[in-house]
């Protein structure tokens, strides 16, 4: 499986709710960070969770995010970042680079 | 699922404990019991997933799930895994808690045989 999105690419994790086990904590959705780097390709949790072992491999991302956008209140320095591993399901592209 | 383990960004005024503390035996026993169950070089291949295990702490009720602490979790989570896959028998476990329970029992009596 070939990765959709390219390092230093700006993305946005989705919005969604997710039912079951799923591993893209809530404080993190629907927020806008830049690729990192691509961790490799990994089987998803959301399969795993419930003993289906075999199934495909897909890209697994660490995105950098600011920490001015990951929390609107954030008293820290402009330039902290906050790096999230994510699945390539749970990302789009993103217009706006941050 | 209701996602009450899914803490992170949550405010608390509570304070944090930030002190590690050694494990006690029984935690190390079930640490073990994981990576046997998970281990992929296991003869007849892995029985579980740490995603699997995850899954079994996050369907804990939001009560349990408070008032469990971090082991006793994955003890739980162990259970209903190997439990829903008929490696373990609900019914068997009862009567082995049971007997360790009673051996127990008798060890502690007071004036019980040494």
């Amino acid at each position: 499986m070939t990765a959709r999105f390219q390092l230093g690419e700006p993305v946005r994790v989705l919005d969604a709710g997710g039912s079951g086990h799923v591993r893209t904590p809530r404080y993190i959705r629907g927020k806008r960070g830049v690729v990192e780097r691509i961790c490799g390709e990994f089987r998803k949790p959301e399969e795993l969770a419930y003993g289906r072992y075999d199934g495909e491999r897909e890209p697994l991302y660490r995105v950098r995010f600011a920490q001015r956008e990951v929390w609107p209140d954030y008293a820290g320095a402009n330039d902290d970042t906050l790096d999230v591993e994510i699945y390539e399901h749970w990302l789009e592209r993103s217009e706006e680079r941050r | 699922m209701s996602g009450h383990h899914d803490l992170g960004g949550t405010r608390t005024h509570a304070p944090i404990p930030r002190a590690q503390h050694a494990f006690l035996p029984w935690e190390m026993r079930v640490d073990a019991l994981m990576q046997l169950l998970s281990d992929p070089q296991r003869p007849g291949g892995a029985l579980m997933s740490v995603d699997e295990l995850r899954r079994g702490i996050e369907s804990l009720s939001a009560d349990e799930y408070r008032s469990l602490g971090y082991y006793e979790r994955w003890l739980q989570s162990l259970i209903a895994i190997m439990t829903e896959k008929g490696v373990l028998d609900g019914a068997e476990l009862e009567r082995r808690f049971a007997e360790v329970e009673r051996a127990h029992e008798r060890e502690h009596a007071v004036g019980g045989a040494p």
